[in-house]
């Protein structure tokens, strides 16, 4: 091989290490069906919200008294078994049987929750919010990428009474990666810090895993089919709670 | 309908009871519900509401003295109903079905439903939904 076609191929090699590691840079692409699971990708068993969260003094008396009330008599204590959205950041923390789908635009990644047919939508390098923003439930979030992880704050989150207490301040972190389990299948690994003055002594962190659920279908999660059945009929529920 | 999974009653109330711990790790509180204790039925089915946030299903069942008792079954939500091979006319009234299900701490004919045996004999259990 002459000077010059080594030269030549060293300097291909390095052009493409070169692209390669742009390429690495690049953040993945988020879009699919993830299904929320409490196995952490080790195979153990993960606790996404703490079991005894910093609550405030008044927080914590409050919220013992309205366990008393739940445990007697859930259906009156609970605002989501009456249809109403979760919210932010319990939304992202609740493992139970219901997907969601992200749709990773690049500049916008959106959240479709099949449980209350919820959406969140993730403004990514698109400054601040809005001024004359009004709280709610999924209040605004604003994210940009490092590297492989996904950064996003969350702020102009509705006050909400229990049992899902938090106040005007409310401000969420979250740091989202791409990883995979044993097996080698897509897990998205949600950290994320709640600082809420209002509500607890000091912010704390919380870790949650979603698993990739390819070819899975999303349902559609109407709540209210019950009341229109009911104003049809002019009849009693059949549902306890109505 | 897929095969039946059965775990203990007990493991599968310790093992809802862990998911549905604390006031974000829940989705709807089952509190109400004594998970440690199960009881079985088998009666006709008058009324079936297949909906979210819960399905439910009405039963009577005819009680030892020769009594008729109306029983109301609360089973998850239909979107996951649906994605777990049910399908809207899985249940529906007139069928002879049996519940194994827990009772409600101050109502004993108000169960959660955990395994259900469909009027063709073939059995579904919630286990099935809940990793």
């Amino acid at each position: 091989m002459t000077g010059w076609a080594r030269l030549f191929l060293c300097a291909a090699a390095m052009v493409l290490a070169a692209s390669s590691a742009v390429a690495a840079e690049e953040p993945p692409n988020l879009s699919g069906v993830w299904m929320p699971t409490v196995i952490a990708p080790d195979g153990s068993r993960n606790r996404a919200w703490p079991e005894n969260p910093p609550f405030r003094p008044e927080v914590q008396a409050a919220y013992e008294t309205y366990k008393q009330k739940l445990a007697a008599n859930p259906e009156d204590y609970d605002e989501a078994r009456n249809c109403l959205p979760y919210g932010m950041p319990y939304q992202m923390l609740l493992v139970a049987q219901y997907p969601m789908e992200i749709v990773d635009t690049g500049d916008r990644l959106t959240m479709i929750f099949e449980l209350h047919n919820d959406v969140r939508r993730i403004h990514l390098d698109d400054g601040p919010p809005p001024t004359g923003l009004r709280p709610g439930f999924q209040g605004y979030s604003m994210g940009h990428w490092v590297g492989d992880t996904l950064y996003i704050e969350t702020t102009h989150i509705r006050e909400g009474g229990m049992p899902r207490p938090h106040g005007p301040r409310l401000r969420i972190t979250e740091h989202i990666r791409l990883i995979a389990d044993q097996e080698g299948t897509p897990m998205l690994e949600d950290v994320m810090t709640i600082d809420d003055p209002d509500t607890y002594t000091e912010p704390f962190t919380t870790r949650t895993y979603f698993r990739r659920q390819a070819g899975l279908e999303m349902g559609e999660y109407f709540c209210s089919e019950d009341l229109w059945r009911l104003n049809l009929s002019g009849k009693d529920s059949t549902i306890p709670w109505r | 309908m897929l095969p039946i999974t059965r775990l203990s009653a007990l493991f599968a109330g310790a093992l809802l009871a862990g998911l549905l711990a604390g006031p974000a790790g829940a989705h709807h509180s089952t509190s109400n519900f004594n998970m440690e204790q199960t009881v079985s039925i088998t009666g006709t089915v008058t009324y079936v509401s297949m909906t979210n946030p819960h399905s439910f299903f009405d039963i009577k069942v005819a009680e030892p003295d020769g009594s008729q008792q109306d029983y109301k079954v609360f089973a998850t939500a239909r979107v996951a109903l649906l994605r777990h091979g049910w399908r809207p006319d899985t249940v529906k009234a007139g069928d002879t079905i049996t519940i194994e299900g827990h009772p409600d701490r101050e109502n004993p004919h108000f169960l959660n439903m955990h395994i259900i045996t469909f009027a063709n004999g073939t059995q579904w259990t919630t286990d099935e939904v809940y990793e």
